[in-house]
């Protein structure tokens, strides 16, 4: 660590000297040429200095400086054509790059990566980006787009359960993910119980996700970073597009407020496939209501070269009804107020004023138990970041960031004069988690390349019901990459990383009720460390990607529940609570070929899952639930022409592990299950094809509209979503609750 | 071997106090078929451990002169059918240990020992002790003072699926404020026990009067006489008996992580001794 830090101030020094040399910087802005839209992962190379260059930030700011002299500086994308601009240096100066979208066919149906091989010379690893136009190609169920399951048919991510939108990355608890809407933590990203997320494909510019080397900026959550960032709307023209499904739509505007200085953007989706339940003449149906909205929106304001301000929200609600016995309603709001400033060509800064809050509300109707529970968590997070841009060799992140967190437990609330229901009001439970941090990415040489990075993090409880508890932390960060050649690479990281707050949840769907809590004098930040290696290989000049990641990950202060632990009316939760360790490892292959007609990739995951807690399975390691053995996933994209496009996955992976009873014996004339041990069986196999096609009508003036249809689980596989054990007559039997079988869709998409 | 049946309309199992997930989940799954085929339930061949027999110990003891019996079987393997080789050979034996008065039990039929000389008293701890093939099995367990069960009555609300009907029973008493109370109810109708296993705690209505509806898969219609048995339990049988409510109708993977109950028996077998009160009423539903 020392030497880190040693190398950081030499870095800094490097930069005083350089000062007094005959070097000057060149920055500027990258957009779509088209739109408007600031461009995210933008490589800049210098063609007379080879192994120079750099990668535009998330605000498609870049900065380069160089020796005095006459350059001609690309900036290229996958999908976009590259743009070539002279350059005569012999001051500080700004240059601007409009790049505009590739619209050759074979290049129309990219996967996009930051750069032809930037996996393979940049140190990050564990990291996958998707672009939008990908997703939009795959086949859905419902034909809902959702970028949460499209990114679980990469290796490393495992999907929560059938249609859920809900992932496990590297062996991690659902929980364990950072899941951020233009920094804003997205405290439950699902809509009904996870078959859908909360993230609307047509408001989405891009998605990474870090499952594992996390730069550190990034910190909270043990296992991975999902990095979603909105769309900023086109400050060109006005746009309006569309989609029509078969259980929801969709509607978004865009355009600009002024002309190349601001734009806006709204998208919105509502289901209302629950409309048809009206239809039925059974009350017991057509009383009940279902369904979910969101809407997304973003405003950003250009005040000059130096000032940029973005405003951008999101809400979402999801409501059930059971006539009038049982209601819950739930859903996130979070909100981001950003300024970025230039304070001079190397130094970018970016500030932050962050909102989010989830919450969710339950009426019970049951005779005379009439009662409301309520419950939210609310963060106010500010955040300051600097890039900094000393040289081509370095560059620089450091900030700090200050979030406050207002949990308000379960408090439930007699809503009838007569309930026989007590009211509860626990007092909310607060806290302050800051953090500061600072990273540098480092190129020595053309063969060496490294990210290293601190990020120093403070949990302090602040309310007066609890002890005071604080904890602080140090999560160092490296990655290291050897580039043996321009298409062959070797890498090696070491994370650390720590979770103050805890969804506790009892089944494999999300559940609106799931309770967060924080860390306090009994229930410890979890702390998990993660090694892993991997060999990155690009062949026939890059259309091929191939790449391997081995990793091994140990969690400290892991919770589980006990034995039969009640969860959903307990007002003592922590009392039904075990702490213990888990360790995680696995080796992850994935080939990807991102150009040509066909396009798409083959993943597939060897990994185990291990937990060992005091109090279950007599203290021995067991399989974690989403332990899963093998996962396979082959994702493909066939281009046929202008019009056609077809495409199709299929996934295979290891059941889950599950506690099946051994034996059974009676209890007042009921049979009733014996068991032997928590997650000592396994559920079937589980495998899927999905089909679909999109037809492309032709364009009529601005009109551009298209057709996707498909269909889920094309093979009809029984893949059982829950078994059931049930007592019939004289004998037992096993249920196979299989929900998705042949499930066709169609959508209608229209953009003028 | 399978046997498809394909589209059966899931269970519903709907109770009023079931985990919100269960209740979305069955209307979502509605939704869902109205738009595609979806959702089926079927039978499977599952490939489970075979087990050791395990002893199971199911000990009564009420403030009536009904139901006071131990009742002694083993379990056997998921895969036979449901008999239960009753142990005819154990020796039971109950204490008082409030009086320190004992009796040795005498077995009625077969694997069940009957209590005849010791009456179930409010307040009075009861230890009962089972030796079996070299082995000692022991329990106690405190009968809780009785709260009134004032009137049986019900009322008509929405449809129960588990049960076909629409009338639900309510149990009317006013729960003590002093203590921690736990009851358990058990409906009956034209002579049938419900199997649906019902508890309540009195921890969000301690000190209220209290109408309670009880959930019991028995059908009740018009010109019915249904009984409802009103229990007061000991904290360790309502633990016992709530995990089992929870366990039933929801499937695997989906609920509460499945376990067995936590029994007050030391010693390694499975099932519960319960010192409790009993106390019954009976209404006939009007048409």
């Amino acid at each position: 660590m020392l030497q880190i830090l040693k190398h950081f101030l030499f870095a800094l020094l490097v930069v005083h000297s350089a000062l007094g040399q005959n070097k000057y910087t060149i920055s500027g802005t990258i957009k779509d040429a088209k739109t408007g839209e600031t461009m995210i992962g933008v490589t800049v190379r210098v063609k007379e200095l080879p192994n120079t260059g750099t990668i535009c930030n998330e605000y498609g700011f870049y900065s380069l400086t160089l020796p005095q002299g006459n350059y001609t500086l690309a900036a290229s994308l996958i999908g976009y054509d590259t743009k070539e601009t002279q350059v005569v240096l012999t001051s500080n100066q700004k240059l601007d790059f409009q790049i505009l979208e590739t619209t050759a066919l074979l290049a129309e149906v990219v996967v996009k990566a930051t750069s032809d091989n930037d996996k393979i010379t940049n140190p990050t690893m564990g990291v996958e980006k998707l672009s939008i136009k990908e997703i939009n190609n795959i086949p859905a169920l419902m034909g809902e787009r959702d970028p949460l399951k499209i990114m679980q048919l990469l290796p490393g991510i495992k999907s929560a359960g059938e249609g859920n939108s809900g992932f496990n990355v590297r062996g991690g608890n659902a929980d364990q993910n950072l899941i951020l809407l233009d920094e804003a933590p997205v405290y439950n990203a699902s809509h009904l119980l996870g078959f859908f997320s909360t993230f609307n494909a047509d408001a989405i510019k891009d998605l990474s996700i870090y499952k594992g080397g996390m730069p550190a900026q990034y910190g909270g959550r043990l296992s991975s970073v999902l990095d979603v960032k909105m769309n900023d709307g086109n400050n060109q023209d006005y746009h309006v597009g569309g989609g029509i499904g078969l259980i929801s739509s969709r509607l978004s505007i865009e355009g600009p407020l002024q002309k190349d200085k601001s734009s806006f953007l709204i998208t919105g989706r509502r289901t209302y496939a629950d409309a048809f339940l009206k239809l039925s003449s059974d009350p017991d149906i057509n009383q009940n209501t279902l369904y979910f909205y969101d809407l997304n929106a973003k405003m950003n304001y250009t005040f000059s070269d130096k000032n940029r301000l973005y405003l951008s929200g999101y809400f979402g609600r999801d409501k059930f009804g059971l006539g009038d016995l049982f209601g819950i309603n739930w859903g996130n709001a979070t909100g981001t107020l950003r300024w970025n400033h230039l304070f001079n060509e190397k130094l970018f800064s970016n500030t932050s004023l962050i909102y989010s809050n989830y919450d969710y509300s339950v009426s019970i109707a049951n005779g005379s138990n009439e009662f409301n529970l309520s419950s939210s968590i609310k963060d106010f997070n500010l955040k300051q970041e600097f890039s900094y841009f000393p040289n081509p060799k370095n560059a620089m992140r450091f900030g700090v960031n200050f979030i406050h967190h207002t949990l308000s437990p379960r408090n439930r609330i007699a809503n009838a004069p007569n309930s026989s229901v007590n009211n509860t009001s626990e007092p909310n439970r607060t806290a302050l988690e800051n953090a500061a941090f600072f990273s540098n990415k480092w190129q020595p040489s053309s063969q060496f390349s490294m990210e290293y990075g601190l990020r120093m993090t403070s949990f302090l409880t602040l309310d007066s019901t609890q002890s005071q508890t604080h904890y602080f932390n140090v999560e160092p960060r490296l990655s290291v990459a050897y580039i043996a050649s321009p298409s062959l690479s070797v890498k090696g990281s070491y994370t650390r990383n720590v979770q103050n707050l805890h969804l506790l949840t009892n089944s494999n769907a999300s559940s609106p009720t799931d309770r967060w809590l924080m860390s306090t004098a009994h229930i410890k930040p979890e702390i998990a460390d993660q090694v892993s290696f991997g060999i990155f290989k690009n062949l026939h000049n890059n259309a091929y990607e191939l790449s391997t990641e081995v990793y091994y990950k140990t969690m400290k202060n892991q919770i589980d529940y006990k034995d039969g632990a009640d969860l959903t009316y307990n007002d003592q939760i922590e009392s039904q609570l075990l702490f213990g360790q888990g360790r995680a490892y696995g080796i992850e292959f994935l080939v990807r070929k991102n150009n040509g007609k066909l396009t798409g990739w083959v993943g597939y995951t060897l990994s185990r899952t291990e937990k060992q807690i005091d109090g279950i399975n007599q203290g021995q390691w067991y399989a974690a639930k989403q332990d899963r053995t093998h996962d396979l996933s082959v994702v493909g994209v066939y281009k046929l022409s202008s019009k056609w496009t077809f495409s199709g996955t299929w996934v295979y992976n290891t059941g889950n592990a599950v506690t099946f009873p051994t034996g059974k014996y009676r209890i007042d004339d009921a049979v009733v299950f014996q068991y032997s041990e928590r997650n000592g069986y396994r559920m079937p196999d589980y495998h899927r094809l999905d089909l679909g096609a999109t037809l492309k009508f032709n364009k009529r003036k601005h009109f551009d509209s298209d057709l996707s249809f498909g269909i889920y689980n094309a093979y009809g596989r029984a893949n059982p979503w829950a078994i059931n054990f049930e007592e019939n007559g004289d004998t037992t039997e096993v249920q196979r609750v299989s929900l998705f079988k042949y499930v066709p869709y169609i959508t209608y998409n229209f953009k003028f | 071997m399978e046997t498809h049946n394909f589209r059966t309309p899931l269970k519903f199992p709907i109770t009023s106090m079931k985990s919100p997930n269960t209740l979305i989940l069955n209307s979502l799954l509605l939704v869902f078929s109205l738009v595609s085929l979806t959702s089926c339930v079927d039978t499977i061949q599952l490939d489970l451990r075979e087990v050791e027999p395990q002893l199971v110990i199911e000990g009564k003891i009420t403030n009536t002169p009904s139901e006071n019996e131990v009742i002694i079987t083993t379990s056997v393997d998921f895969q036979l059918k449901n008999e239960f080789p009753p142990i005819t050979t154990a020796d039971v034996s109950l204490t008082d240990q409030t009086t320190g008065e004992s009796e040795k039990l005498i077995q009625t039929s077969a694997g069940v020992y009957a209590i005849t000389a010791l009456k179930g008293i409010e307040g009075h701890t009861y230890a009962l002790k089972v030796a079996y093939n070299g082995q000692i099995y022991s329990a106690t367990s405190t009968m809780p003072q009785q709260v009134n069960f004032e009137e049986l009555t019900y009322e008509e609300g929405p449809r129960r699926p588990q049960n076909n009907s629409q009338t639900r029973m309510v149990a009317i008493f006013k729960d003590p404020a002093s203590t921690e109370n736990f009851y358990r109810w058990i409906t009956y109708g034209n002579g049938i026990q419900s199997r649906t296993v019902f508890v309540r705690s009195d921890a969000f209505t301690n000190g209220n009067s209290i109408r309670q509806s009880i959930n019991s898969d028995i059908d009740i219609a018009a010109n019915d006489a249904i009984t409802v048995e009103m229990q007061c339990i000991s904290k360790e049988a309502y633990e016992y008996f709530n995990t089992l409510m929870r366990l039933q109708g929801d499937g695997v993977n989906q609920g509460t992580t499945p376990t067995n109950p936590p029994s007050n028996i030391v010693g390694g077998a499975l099932g519960y001794f319960s010192a409790h009160t009993s106390q019954k009423q009976t209404v006939v539903i009007k048409p």
